[in-house]
C-alpha cells in the first residue's frame, strides 16, 4: 500500500515539475503571503533588543541585563541580544522593522488569555471563540475551494487560524499530513458521491475528509518541487520556515502560514535558555529570508513575529523575569515602509506597577496586515476600526 | 433559548419552535424541567432531521468509545494526550462560555485524529502528533507515541446475534452509527483478514468507528 503510493507519486514527479518548471513558477505570484512567527511563553523583549544607554535597565537587572560590551549595537540606544547575529544582516539590509512597545489596554498577564487576546484581537475584556485570521479567511475566501488559503505549521490548528465559518489547515510536514490519510477505509469511503450525504453534518464530515485528503496529495507534491540551495540550520523552527519557503516557492495556493516556537517562559535561569531560542530563530530567519530573496520572492512577503506578552522590567530572584505586558514585534519584508526601529525605545521611567506601558495596540498593526498586505476589510474582520500605522 | 434548541436539537435552530419554547418558558416563570420536558416530550424532538445529528464532543466521543469496548489506557496520560490533541480538556474550557462545540470540534487536524484514532488505540499502533506545548517546555511534544490499551470485546460480542460478516457489520452498524453508513454495508465488509467471528466482529467495530459517522450522536429509538 505504502510502496504503491510512493510509486505512483515517484511517477508523477517528471510530468509535475516540468508543468511548475515552465509554467507557474514562472508565473506572476499569486498573491502577497503573509507569514506569522509566534514566540509562545512571553518572549523577554528587554533582553531581545536592549536598551544599552538606559542605566534603569542595568539598575533592574543586576544580574540579567546583557552587559553594555556584547550588545550589537545597532541604533544609539537599542541594540540586539549577541545571540540575535544573524538578524543583523538582516536589519542592516534594511528588511527587518522592529515596533516597540506593543500591546493592548488593561493586559492580562495570564499565557492562555493573553495568547488568546492576541488570537481573536479581543479587548481584554472580551471572549471571542474566533481568531483574526479565520475571519480574515470568513471574509475573503468566501469562494475558496481548497482549505489550505491558510497553512499552520502543526499538527493542531491554533484559534488565530479558526473562522467562524472557514477555518485553515494544519500539518507539521506534508509527509505526516499524507500518513494520517494513509487509511484505507478512509480513502474507500473518501470516494462516496457527495450526493449521498443529506444530514447537514454529515456532509460536513465528510467534505473535510476529502479535503484532507485532497489537500494531502496536492501539498505532497508542492513541497516537492523546489529544493532549497540555503542551508537552514538544524532546528524544528528551521524546518518549519524551510518547509514555508518550498510551498512558497512551489507558488502554493496559500496566502499565510503560521509557525511557532515555545519555551520562552524564562522565570528561571533565563540568559541561557532565552539566547538559544533567539539563536534558533535568528538563524532560521536569516536562512529563510536569504531563501526568499533569492527566489526574487522577498517583496512579495511579509513575516511578523509576535509574543503574547513581554516581561517585567525587574529580574526576579531565580535570575529570571516574570510575565509583563507590552513588547516589541518584528516585521520582516522587502516592502517595508519604515526598515529599523519604527517607533522610539520603550520608556523604563514610565511603568505601571513594575510594567511597560503600551504604544501601540497590535490590532492596528493587524489593521495595516489586513488592509494593505491582504486587501481585507479590517474593521469587518477586528469588529472596531482602528487607525493602522505606517508599516507596509 | 437558541442555545438550549441548538444543544439539545439541531445546531439548525428553527426560530418558530423556539420563540414558542420562549413563551412557555417565560408562562412557566423560567422553570427548567418543565421546559426540558416539553421539549423531550415533542414530535419534532423525534423528528428525523433532529436525531443523530449532533457532533460528538471530544469527550463523548473517546468516552463511548472506550466504554463501547471496555477500554482501559495503560498510560491514564493517554487520555490526556488526546483531550489536549482533540481540543477539550476536561474542567478547563476555554472561557466561562464554555466550548463552542458542533462543527468547531472539526478542523483538518482534529478529523483526521478522530477518524484515525479506533484504529491506533485497537492496534496500539505508533503515531506521530505533536501538541501544543507547554509554554515552559522548550521544545514541541514530537516523535512517535503509542497509546497502549487493554480492550474487551466480550459484551459488544455477546450482544451481537448474526453470523456472516454483513449480518454482523449491519447489526453493529445499527448500534454504533448515527446514520445508515453511506455506503451498502457489503462494501464495509470486504479485506476481512479474519474468518473466525470475534475477530470479525473486532474488525467490523473498528471500521465502523473509523467512518465519519462515527462523529455523530446516536439516533435516539422512538
Amino acid at each position: 500500500m505504502k510502496q504503491s503510493a510512493l510509486a505512483s507519486t515517484a511517477m508523477m514527479i517528471p510530468a509535475f515539475l516540468n508543468d511548475i518548471a515552465f509554467g507557474q513558477l514562472m508565473a506572476r505570484r499569486s498573491g502577497k503571503v503573509l507569514v506569522v512567527v509566534q514566540f509562545s511563553g512571553g518572549n523577554d523583549g528587554l533582553n531581545t533588543i536592549v536598551p544599552y544607554q538606559n542605566d534603569l535597565y542595568y539598575q533592574n537587572r543586576p544580574s540579567l541585563a546583557i552587559p553594555k560590551t556584547e550588545v550589537l549595537k545597532v541604533s544609539s540606544d537599542l541594540g540586539f541580544n549577541p545571540a540575535l547575529q544573524a538578524l543583523q544582516g538582516l536589519y542592516d539590509d534594511g528588511v527587518m522593522s522592529i515596533v516597540n512597545s506593543v500591546g493592548y489596554p488593561n493586559p492580562d498577564r495570564s499565557h492562555f488569555r493573553s495568547m488568546d487576546i492576541w488570537h481573536t484581537a479581543s479587548e481584554s475584556t472580551e471572549y471571542l471563540n474566533s481568531g483574526w485570521l479565520g475571519r480574515y479567511l470568513d471574509s475573503n475566501c468566501q469562494g475558496c475551494t481548497s482549505p489550505y488559503h491558510a497553512i499552520e505549521l502543526d499538527d493542531t490548528l491554533s484559534l488565530a487560524l479558526k473562522g467562524n465559518q472557514r477555518r485553515g489547515f494544519a500539518m507539521s510536514d506534508p509527509a505526516q499530513l499524507k500518513r494520517t490519510t494513509d487509511n484505507k477505509i478512509l480513502q474507500a469511503v473518501g470516494k462516496t458521491p457527495s450526493s449521498v450525504h443529506h444530514e447537514e453534518n454529515v456532509a460536513y464530515l465528510y467534505k473535510t475528509l476529502v479535503e484532507t485528503q485532497s489537500s494531502a496529495d496536492y501539498l505532497f507534491e508542492k513541497s516537492k518541487v523546489y529544493r532549497t540551495t540555503v542551508a537552514y540550520p538544524q532546528s524544528e523552527f528551521a524546518k518549519d520556515l524551510k518547509m514555508i519557503s518550498q510551498l512558497i516557492t512551489a507558488d502554493t495556493d496559500t496566502r499565510i502560514y503560521y509557525a511557532s516556537l515555545t519555551g520562552f517562559d524564562t522565570h528561571a535561569n533565563q540568559r541561557n535558555r532565552q539566547e538559544r531560542l533567539l539563536q534558533q530563530y535568528a538563524e532560521g530567519m536569516k536562512a529563510f529570508v536569504q531563501d526568499l530573496k533569492q527566489n526574487n520572492l522577498l517583496n512579495d512577503v511579509l513575516i511578523m513575529t509576535f509574543s503574547e506578552f513581554g516581561r517585567r522590567v525587574k529580574q526576579n530572584a531565580s535570575v529570571g523575569t516574570d510575565h509583563g505586558t507590552a513588547n516589541n514585534l518584528f516585521l520582516m519584508g522587502g516592502n517595508l515602509k519604515k526598515a529599523g526601529f519604527f517607533n522610539g525605545s520603550p520608556n523604563l521611567s514610565d511603568l505601571d506597577d513594575g510594567d511597560l506601558k503600551y504604544q501601540v495596540d497590535f490590532r492596528d498593526i493587524y489593521t495595516t496586515l489586513l488592509n494593505r498586505w491582504l486587501d481585507a476589510p479590517a474593521p469587518q474582520i477586528l469588529g472596531q476600526s482602528f487607525k493602522g500605522i505606517d508599516l507596509v | 433559548m437558541r442555545k438550549v434548541y441548538k444543544h439539545f436539537v439541531n445546531e439548525q435552530v428553527d426560530e418558530v419552535v423556539v420563540s414558542t419554547l420562549s413563551k412557555q418558558f417565560y408562562q412557566s416563570g423560567y422553570d427548567i424541567g418543565k421546559l426540558m420536558h416539553s421539549i423531550f416530550s415533542s414530535e419534532w424532538f423525534y423528528a428525523p432531521p433532529n436525531m443523530g445529528n449532533r457532533i460528538k464532543s471530544p469527550i463523548e466521543f473517546t468516552a463511548g468509545l472506550m466504554r463501547t469496548v471496555d477500554m482501559k489506557f495503560d498510560q491514564p496520560m493517554g487520555m490526556l494526550f488526546i483531550q489536549r490533541a482533540l481540543g477539550q480538556i476536561l474542567f478547563n474550557p476555554p472561557n466561562v462560555a464554555g466550548w463552542p462545540g458542533g462543527k468547531t470540534w472539526i478542523d483538518n487536524s482534529t478529523l483526521m485524529l478522530r477518524l484515525n484514532l479506533p484504529g491506533y488505540l485497537f492496534n496500539a499502533t505508533e503515531f506521530s502528533l505533536r501538541t501544543k506545548g507547554e509554554f515552559e517546555d522548550e521544545t514541541r511534544e514530537k516523535g512517535g507515541r503509542r497509546l497502549s490499551n487493554t480492550l474487551n470485546m466480550a459484551p459488544l460480542s455477546g450482544s451481537v446475534k448474526g453470523s456472516s460478516a454483513n449480518d454482523i457489520a449491519a447489526e453493529l452498524a445499527k448500534y454504533l452509527l448515527s446514520a445508515q453508513p453511506a455506503l451498502p454495508i457489503e462494501s464495509y465488509t470486504k479485506e476481512l483478514a479474519a474468518t473466525d467471528r470475534e475477530s470479525i466482529i473486532r474488525q467490523m467495530t473498528l471500521r465502523l468507528m473509523t467512518l465519519p459517522e462515527y462523529q455523530l450522536w446516536l439516533r435516539l429509538m422512538a
